[in-house]
């Protein structure tokens, strides 16, 4: 594919415009509240054996 | 990949893009070296098992560019890149600037345009990018020079910019592009919202700070983990995708639609049209032909080996009235149907 031909994507405006200075400027749709407010929701669906789930995931070969 | 290069200047113009572009799309990893057993994060899941810069194995001696090369297509006209660096994005900027900017790279070395940059140890620079959270790492030139990653980002970016058209796309991908490397130069934890390195990154130093925790501690390697966990409710990317933390770029309706629609513009439209309407004929679909059982006039095999052709806009007047496969293998320009077996494929 030339430069000029990208992935055709058909996407909405759902994903917030570029940030304007500075950085932490709230976005608008971006929720930019500290991390700390989700932690307690993660800690919900967090499974419950650590090192099982780690290793279960680990791939042995393959493509 | 189009036309005739030298496969010597698509990995010379490969090399430093890849060892770099991590920067923009590495999904982060808890743990340093191949078992991980060096605490800390790192800014690539697979930089660690990449061993060679050139190769033709993909499950062990890793190499930066991967030397298959079946195009599932005209082999006269076309070549296949199969890239084997890249970490699995969840965020969609992410993945867009991934995909993107690698297309636009690619653009430049068809056109002979691409940046002659070339690393005075490609392979330890890969790792030490990955291992480098602050970005500063100045990375050793073969001319004597060195470079941040960053500062090899720009150089393609800036050739890119110079030489990209102007369609929508192509302007959307520069401009994310550049919206990454601006923030990766100002202030990281800026593009949490976009990046999975960073998002994981903020997300486990919450955790280590609320609960005080080392990096080898076993709860940060299954944040680590189930932070790709593909289902909905467990995953912890969903999570912080519903909470508005991470931009979308896409809605769930049209990811519905895309898991049962073709793209339009491609050989997977005649594809799709076979597995749907003709499925009772359709003996065998690949990548590049359709094999059709044409009643009397036996097994035929259809070649479709343009990815561009077969598409709706080539196709589906033509295709409109057209119920069983001899017909459609008639519309298709197979114009030798006899009533023996018959290998004849469409123009």
């Amino acid at each position: 594919m030339s430069s000029q031909e990208q992935v055709q994507r058909d996407h909405s405006g759902g994903g917030g415009e570029p940030p304007a200075e500075p950085p932490e400027a709230v976005q608008g749709q971006i929720n930019t509240q500290n991390v700390d407010s989700i932690l307690d929701e993660i800690d919900g669906v967090l499974e419950s054996n650590a090192e099982e789930f780690v290793r279960n995931f680990v791939q042995k070969g393959g493509q | 990949m189009i036309g005739q290069f030298d496969f010597d200047d698509l990995v010379a113009g490969l090399i430093p893009f890849f060892i770099s572009r991590q920067i923009l799309c590495g999904s982060g990893r808890v743990g340093i070296g191949r078992e991980g057993e060096t605490a800390g994060f790192q800014i690539s899941s697979r930089a660690d098992f990449f061993e060679a810069q050139v190769g033709l194995e993909t499950t062990l001696r890793r190499p930066i560019v991967n030397t298959r090369d079946e195009p599932h297509a005209d082999p006269a006209k076309y070549r296949r890149l199969h890239v084997i660096i890249g970490d699995a994005t969840m965020a969609e900027p992410a993945t867009l600037v991934r995909f993107g900017s690698t297309s636009l790279v690619l653009g430049l070395i068809e056109a002979g345009l691409v940046p002659r940059l070339e690393l005075a140890d490609p392979m330890q620079a890969l790792w030490d990018v990955s291992h480098d959270l602050s970005l500063s790492t100045k990375l050793p030139m073969s001319d004597g020079t060195s470079m941040t990653a960053l500062e090899i980002q720009d150089t393609y970016y800036s050739a890119c910019f110079e030489h990209a058209g102007d369609d929508a796309d192509t302007t959307e991908v520069l401009s994310e592009w550049k919206r990454f490397l601006d923030g990766l130069a100002t202030d990281p934890r800026s593009l949490s919202d976009s990046i999975d390195w960073i998002a994981k990154w903020v997300l486990l130093e919450g955790y280590r700070k609320k609960e005080n925790l080392d990096w080898d501690h076993p709860k940060l390697a299954l944040i680590d983990v189930q932070y790709h966990d593909v289902r909905p409710e467990k995953g912890l990317f969903y999570k912080l995708e519903k909470a508005d933390r991470i931009r979308r770029l896409t809605t769930d309706g049209e990811v519905e639609k895309a898991v049962v629609s073709a793209p339009d513009g491609t050989r997977a439209y005649l594809r799709s049209l076979a597995v749907t309407r003709f499925s009772d004929s359709l003996v065998a679909a690949s990548w590049d032909s359709l094999v059709l059982d044409a009643g009397e006039y036996g097994i035929v095999r259809l070649p479709m080996s343009e990815p561009l052709k077969g598409n709706r806009e080539l196709l589906e007047d033509r295709l409109a009235e057209v119920h069983d496969s001899q017909a459609l293998l008639q519309a298709l320009g197979v114009d030798r149907l006899k009533t023996t077996n018959d290998e004849r494929g469409a123009k």
